[in-house]
C-alpha cells in the first residue's frame, strides 16, 4: 500500500533551505536596520522570504545570496511604506554636499576625537544610524556593517556606483553630526551657547 | 569583500582636496593598488591629511564594531517555516 509520506524535497527546495535560510539572521538584521522596529522587520523578512522562495529559479547560483535577499527585503520595505511617503532623494548634489561637509571636518574631528576613544560607543552609533534618513542609512549599513563593496551596494540599491559614494559620504557625515550631539550630551564637547570662548 | 574599482575619475592627486576626496575610497578598499599608493603617499606627507585620515579610520572602525549582534527569534523562524511550507516548500 502506498503510504502518504512526505515527498522528498526537490533539489531546488534543498538548495533554497541550504542557502537562503542560512542567511536569515543577516536578512533579519538588515530588515531591522531598515524598519527600526522588531515587528515590522519580521513582516519584511517573512514577505521577503516568501518572494525569494517563489522566485528562487531566478537566483543565479554562485552569486551572493545575501545580496539577492537584501535586495528583495529592501524592495519589500520600500513598497510597504510607499503609500505613506516618498523616498528621500537628496543624493544628486554630491559635490555641494562634499564641500559643505568638508567645511565642517575640523569641527567634527575635534568634537568626536574624545568620543571615539571610548569603548562603549556601539549603542550611540546604532541610535545615530536609526536617526538618519533611510536613503543614507542603507548605504552605510550595506558597506560598513554588511561588508558590501560599492558595486554590490549599487547593484542592490539599483543606483549608480557614484550615487553609492555620495550617499555613503553623506550618511557617514550625518552619523558624525548625530554623534557630535551625543558627545555634547556627555559633556565631552561644549554645547553651543555654553562656550563663551567660541564664536 | 571589496575589490578595487574603476569608478575613480583618475584625476592626479595634486593637493589635499584631491586626496581627501579619495579618502573613503581608500579606506573602503575601493581604489586600485596604484591609486591607493598615490593617495597614501600624499596622506603620509601631509600632517593635516594624516590627522584627518586617522580620524576617519577610527570612526569607520567604531561604526563596524557597532554592528548589532541580533538574530532572528525562534518564533520568527517557526512562523517563517510555516509560511514557506504553506507556500510549497518541502524540506526534511
Amino acid at each position: 500500500m502506498m503510504t502518504e509520506e512526505l515527498a522528498p524535497p526537490s533539489a531546488a527546495h534543498e538548495e533554497f533551505s541550504a542557502l537562503a535560510l542560512t542567511a536569515l539572521d543577516d536578512v533579519y538584521r538588515f530588515a531591522r536596520s531598515l524598519t527600526r522596529d522588531e515587528s515590522d522587520a519580521e513582516d519584511v523578512v517573512q514577505e521577503a522570504y516568501l518572494r525569494a522562495f517563489r522566485s528562487w529559479h531566478t537566483f543565479q547560483p554562485g552569486t551572493d545570496v545575501r545580496r539577492w535577499l537584501f535586495t528583495i527585503a529592501r524592495n519589500v520595505f520600500l513598497r510597504s511604506r510607499e503609500r505613506g511617503q516618498r523616498e528621500v532623494t537628496l543624493d544628486d548634489d554630491g559635490a555641494e554636499a562634499v564641500d559643505a561637509a568638508q567645511s565642517k571636518e575640523g569641527w567634527l574631528r575635534r568634537g568626536l576625537d574624545p568620543l571615539l576613544a571610548r569603548t562603549d560607543l556601539a549603542p550611540a552609533i546604532q541610535q545615530a544610524l536609526d536617526e538618519i534618513p533611510e536613503t543614507f542609512r542603507s548605504a552605510v549599513v550595506l558597506v560598513d556593517l554588511e561588508d558590501q563593496s560599492y558595486e554590490d551596494a549599487a547593484h542592490l540599491l539599483g543606483i549608480p556606483v557614484g550615487t553609492v559614494r555620495s550617499r555613503l559620504f553623506r550618511g557617514r557625515k550625518l552619523l558624525q553630526e548625530k554623534l557630535m550631539l551625543h558627545a555634547q550630551d556627555l559633556g565631552l564637547v561644549p554645547t553651543p551657547g555654553t562656550d563663551v570662548s567660541g564664536k | 569583500m571589496t575589490k578595487p574599482h574603476t569608478h575613480d575619475d583618475g584625476a592626479p592627486i595634486k593637493d589635499c582636496r584631491g586626496a581627501m576626496n579619495k579618502l573613503f575610497d581608500l579606506l573602503d578598499g575601493e581604489l586600485t593598488p596604484d591609486r591607493a599608493k598615490e593617495v597614501r603617499s600624499h596622506i603620509i606627507s601631509c600632517p593635516d591629511c594624516f590627522t584627518h585620515s586617522d580620524f576617519e579610520q577610527r570612526f569607520l572602525a567604531a561604526v563596524k564594531e557597532a554592528k548589532p549582534q541580533i538574530c532572528a527569534s525562534s518564533a520568527l523562524k517557526e512562523k517563517l517555516m510555516g509560511a514557506l511550507r504553506a507556500a510549497g516548500l518541502s524540506s526534511r
